[in-house]
């Protein structure tokens, strides 16, 4: 059982090292400019110049993937920024001081959290329109009660511990009691949220760019050029295959690492 | 130093209140070593608590006074709380497994009240790291500094709980069953730790136990609990020798009779 907890871990870990190293090698070397049309190679199939093909404006699709997955991590870390940061800055609050402050908290969370997450991050984009940035806000207010709520579990769980009544004897105030003598200590099921969250963002990135209403053209985003190649799907199939086969990929390392990590909490 | 006055600790978080604690008063003077007995259940842990400051929950509700340099404790607010933990007042408890945090290095437990109660650069606090280390008898105190508590045996946790409450040299320190859950021989030792702080710094030792032979091996006054209240407190040995009140009788009839033997033959 703890083989292959720590078979999954590293599965999902060399995955992700392997398309993050794809994604800083292209700061240093991009075959092509990601939006640079080119009439003569429309729809040009696998080959040594492009290896992944080009799509319907001749751009290189390998280096729009690149581009593409730079931005989808973006989006996604600065979600999880945002969304994990604030969740688990309510979470600790609520838990460890309960009360009043917690059950107010916690039903605004509520009422957060019963909306689907897409549905909600739909909502927010309309209000605040689409883009790039506007993703990330959404999509980070989206991912704050998911955050806040597990959280809330673990400073709750923890804030009873003797080692926080021996911080409380040697004189530790509240905040401090939370930030040094709890949260590392519910580091590592954060960190297994955290992947969650991360695999959450690329998916929600991609179905909202998907949509039209996450990155704008002609920025590259995986979820934009899915959407661009589905009209393509039978004639091209390379322009879906490739962008699709690196979401499966994200997705996947993230699943499995967070696998991995979750029963060593 | 200390003065408790007509203190009755009671609990209303069931329903039908619960009273922990009825009509506790006793005084400790600087430097004075304090024994609390009885058995479990008589509410020793409840009034160290109020001692510590502990018992602050709004649920609980206290009454009387826990007077320390003339100003009552259960008056104080979340400052002034935090200003007498662990610079007034250090406290250890009975379970050494679990009151160090598992994810923090030893060193970095040591130093937590120099950290919030004094304006020490980083070698000094190191240095009194290593020197309180020491001073427990952690005589291996640079390898300890850097281990985690999971690398340590009960004994030597224990060991660390009492360095770290006294590292900022408190003027009380308050330990409730602090070697219930050791060994014979390291009991003893702890108990010869204490002893020695309060020789050499002064240290008032406020000891709780429901083993009267250790109270009566460190302390010099003795206080009995039953059901929440005194029934009978004074020196140690008159106390042991000539116990006035009958659950006294009953508690030190039931030390097996060797050790009884022993604990005697150390008084006389
Ligand atoms: N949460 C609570 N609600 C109601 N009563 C409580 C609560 N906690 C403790 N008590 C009461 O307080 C009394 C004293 O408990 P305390 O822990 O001080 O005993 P003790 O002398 O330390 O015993 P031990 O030797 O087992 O540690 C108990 O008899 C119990 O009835
Ligand atoms: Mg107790």
């Amino acid at each position: 059982m703890r083989k292959e907890k720590k078979r999954s871990f590293l599965l999902g870990a060399s995955i992700l090292i392997v398309l993050f190293c794809f994604v800083l090698s292209s700061f240093f070397y991009m075959p092509y400019d990601p939006n640079q049309m080119d009439n003569a190679n429309k729809f040009a199939g696998v080959s040594f110049a492009h290896w992944m093909g080009c799509d319907n404006f001749g751009r290189d699709i390998y280096s729009r993937i690149l581009q593409g997955t730079r931005t989808t991590f973006l989006v996604a870390f600065f979600t999880i920024i945002i969304g994990g940061g604030i969740g688990t800055a309510v979470g600790a609050i609520t838990g460890y001081f309960g009360g009043w402050i917690d059950e107010i908290l916690m039903r605004l969370n509520d009422a957060v959290a019963a909306f689907p997450n897409f549905l909600l991050a739909l909502v927010v984009i309309s209000l605040i329109g689409p883009g790039t940035f506007n993703v990330i806000m959404a999509l980070g207010i989206v991912f704050i009660p998911g955050f806040a709520r597990i959280a809330r579990g673990e400073f709750l769980r923890c804030r009873n511990m003797d080692y926080v009544k021996s911080a409380k004897l040697m004189g530790a105030g509240p905040f401090r009691i939370i930030i040094f003598h709890i949260f590392p200590n519910t580091i590592p099921v954060l960190l297994s949220a955290v992947t969650i969250g991360f695999n959450n963002a690329v998916i929600a990135e991609a179905g909202m760019s998907f949509l039209g209403i996450g990155v704008q053209p002609p920025d590259a985003s995986l979820g934009r050029m899915l959407s661009e190649a589905q009209a393509y799907l039978f004639s091209t199939p390379s322009y879906a295959f490739f962008p699709g086969m690196v979401v499966v990929l994200l997705v996947l390392g993230f699943s499995l690492l967070g696998n991995g990590l979750e029963r060593k909490a | 130093m200390l003065k408790v006055k007509e203190l009755n600790i009671i609990f209303q978080d069931r329903g039908k209140p619960e009273t922990a604690v009825k009509q506790l008063s006793f005084d400790m003077r600087e430097g004075e070593r304090i024994g609390i007995v009885g058995e479990s259940g008589s509410g020793k842990t409840m009034t160290a608590l109020a001692i510590a400051g502990l018992l602050m929950r709004k649920d609980v509700k206290k009454q009387g006074e826990i007077l320390w340099e003339g100003k009552n404790i259960l008056s104080f607010h979340n400052k002034e709380l935090c200003q007498y933990r662990g610079k007034e007042m250090g406290m250890i408890f009975q379970e050494p497994m679990t009151s160090l945090n598992p994810v923090k290095k030893i060193g970095w437990q040591m130093e937590e009240s120099l950290r919030i109660h004094e304006k020490f650069t980083k070698k000094e606090r190191y240095e009194r790291a290593i020197a309180q280390l020491m001073e427990v008898g952690l005589l291996d105190a640079k390898k300890v500094y850097h281990q985690y508590p999971h690398e340590l045996s009960g004994g030597m946790r224990q060991r660390v709980m009492i360095g770290a409450a006294l590292i900022c040299n408190p003027k009380l320190m308050i330990a409730d069953e602090p070697t219930t859950a050791l060994d014979v021989t390291v009991q003893d030792q702890i108990l010869q730790l204490l002893k020695k702080r309060n020789k050499e710094k002064k240290t008032g030792i406020l000891f709780i136990s429901h083993d009267l032979e250790l109270v009566q091996k460190l302390c010099e006054r003795v206080i009995v609990m039953h059901k929440g209240m005194i029934v009978e407190k004074g020196l140690a040995r008159e106390v042991f020798t000539s116990p006035s009140h009958e659950y006294t009788k009953k508690l030190i009839a039931s030390i097996p009779k060797v050790e009884r033997r022993k604990g005697d033959s150390k008084l006389g």
